[in-house]
């Protein structure tokens, strides 16, 4: 992808196994088998196959109602920042235990809180962004295979139509097998469908986590 | 003698009718007790609709309902909700004084959303999958007619006096005019990409449009069906994409207006006196629909990713607070 991997990405990815990395590497696989798909692609984004507008990147303004984070400095140079950022940030963490988190690292903040807490939720918001650029890139690549899946049912279609019954009617070898190789194609293009719903729903998901983190946050500020 | 019966029997009549007035007041304040207001969300994943009391916003009640429930409406009497069950393929009737669902109402393939008529009888409803506005009887429980539209229409507003139907197509960005006599299109506008929502002035002079991909609002003149002006929203310190105009709500004496940014989790207010922007409010993740409580003094939002509802205190502006709701909030409504 040509991305640079955070720290956090790299160490993550090494303690999950199975992972969002490996999650979307089994879907590319399935795809990989597979074929045709509707693509929804938008004006703004061809290459995008979510009904789901794209929009690549978070910005604190789209959550953040507390004090501006431009000048909260590095939040990796913040030894209990960075360890908090970098135990919720992963994928595998559920929005209430990153919450649970975050409550007990305020519980120990002294009366400053506005700086950390704002460090923290700079931190989050850089780290959902590298993790959902990854997503939307490999969301993107099962586009792409879909869209040829498709161009591959449309041609084996066009074959079978075409074929002169006289000299390979029904039962015979080389219909038999064009026939095979389309009813396996539109199987497994139902398949995609399902997965592609599933992956779908990923950037939202990191998108309502990332909401839910900024909120708890927020609150602690009042 | 005579006068002491008279004023006995005048005291009677005046005691009867005071007992009257008292058991009046009392059964008026008992209903208005029993009916206070309550606002109904439709949960898109949750396939469920959430009941909460307006004043305290905690739920009355969840009630389980058909596949994907998205847009919905309340009866002109007030006591049935009807919801677009988009994966049911019907339109599903839900009583508000026993929380039951009575027999459905055919839909027509993939409701999205509906508009009633200001008779109370009938529905139109935008079937996204098959480019066709399903009129439904709602006595009757039949489609008695279809109209041919833009491909996968989506939006769909009635002029207050009945005559015109405008229903927009999401492929082909076009907010198409129908006369309701003949039920044929006399008029298509083109507005930006992914037209979502098309919502009447109270006057029925105008019909305002919003945009997904766009993010704007075409505002068009009912009478020459051209488009006056354009809103565009520009909200400090979110990326462009994230601007996605979807519900629209505009008050009757259309001093404001309220547009739902979606995925940057603002509410736009506009000045309808100048068309601009007056200020974005804050409220929860990608709202997308919008709807005034009885005296147009709350306004409350669905925010899909999440799973809550915002409530908007109109005339100071601000939102007042945020409460789950279930998963995937659509469809708002306030029953007074």
């Amino acid at each position: 992808m040509g991305r640079r991997r955070s720290a956090v990405r790299q160490r993550a990815d090494r303690n999950r196994g199975v992972g969002v990395v490996s999650r979307f590497l089994f879907v590319v696989g399935i795809a990989a088998l597979s074929p045709y798909s509707s693509i929804a692609a938008t004006a703004s984004d061809s290459d995008w196959p979510c009904q789901q507008r794209l929009v690549p990147t978070l910005s604190a303004g789209m959550m953040w109602n507390g004090p501006p984070i431009d000048d909260v400095g590095d939040w990796r140079s913040d030894p209990p920042v960075r360890e908090l950022v970098e135990r919720i940030v992963p994928r595998e963490v559920g929005t209430g235990q990153g919450e649970a988190a975050i409550k007990a690292f305020v519980e120990k903040l002294g009366s400053d809180k506005t700086q950390p807490i704002g460090r923290v939720f700079s931190g989050l918001l850089e780290e959902t962004n590298h993790e959902r650029a990854e997503v939307i890139e490999r969301i993107k690549d099962l586009g792409e295979r879909q869209r040829n899946l498709a161009a591959l049912i449309d041609r084996l279609t066009t074959e079978l139509g075409a074929m002169p019954d006289a000299e390979h009617g029904e039962g015979s070898p080389a219909r038999t097998e064009l026939q095979q190789r389309l009813t396996y194609t539109s199987r497994t293009y139902a398949e995609v469908q399902r997965t592609m719903r599933y992956a779908c729903e990923v950037p939202k998901s990191l998108d309502a986590r990332l909401g839910a983190y900024a909120r708890a946050l927020e609150s602690a500020l009042h | 003698m005579i006068d002491d019966t008279a004023n006995r029997r005048v005291r009677r009549y005046r005691e009867v009718a005071f007992r009257a007035l008292l058991v009046g007041a009392v059964v008026v304040l008992g209903v208005t007790a029993a009916r206070a207001e309550t606002v109904l969300v439709s949960n898109e994943k949750g396939n469920s609709i959430t009941v909460f009391d307006a004043a305290s916003l905690k739920v009355i009640k969840t009630i389980a309902v058909g596949q994907r429930p998205r847009g919905i409406i309340l009866s002109k009497d007030q006591r049935t909700l009807y919801i677009c069950a988009s994966d049911d393929d019907e339109i599903e009737q839900l009583d508000l004084d026993t929380y039951k669902l009575k027999p459905p109402l055919p839909s027509g393939a993939d409701p999205e959303t509906f508009a009633l008529h200001p008779d109370g009888k009938h529905l139109y409803v935008s079937n996204e999958g098959n480019s066709l506005v399903s009129i439904v009887n709602i006595e009757q429980r039949r489609i008695i007619g279809e109209i041919p539209v833009g491909v996968e229409p989506e939006g769909i507003g009635i002029s207050p006096d009945g005559k015109w139907i405008v229903n927009t197509s999401e492929t082909t960005s076009m907010a198409h005019f129908i006369d309701n006599d003949t039920k044929k299109v006399v008029a298509n506008v083109l507005v930006d990409s992914r037209p979502r929502h098309a919502e009447w002035t109270a006057d029925g002079k105008e019909v305002w449009v919003s945009s997904e991909i766009g993010g704007s609002v075409s505002v068009i003149d009912a009478a020459s069906h051209k488009i006056t002006h354009k809103i565009k929203f520009d909200v400090s310190g979110v990326p462009k994409e994230a601007v996605q105009a979807v519900g629209i709500a505009i008050k009757s004496d259309r001093t404001l207006a309220f547009v739902a940014l979606g995925p940057a989790n603002r509410v736009a207010v506009i000045d309808t006196a100048n068309y601009e922007v007056k200020k974005y409010l804050l409220v929860g993740q990608r709202v997308w629909n919008l709807a005034f409580n009885h005296d147009q003094t709350r306004l409350y939002t669905t925010n899909g990713i999440s799973n809550d509802i915002s409530e908007i205190d109109v005339p100071g502006l601000k939102v007042l607070r945020s409460v789950v709701a279930g998963e995937q909030p659509w469809g708002v409504v306030v029953r007074p």
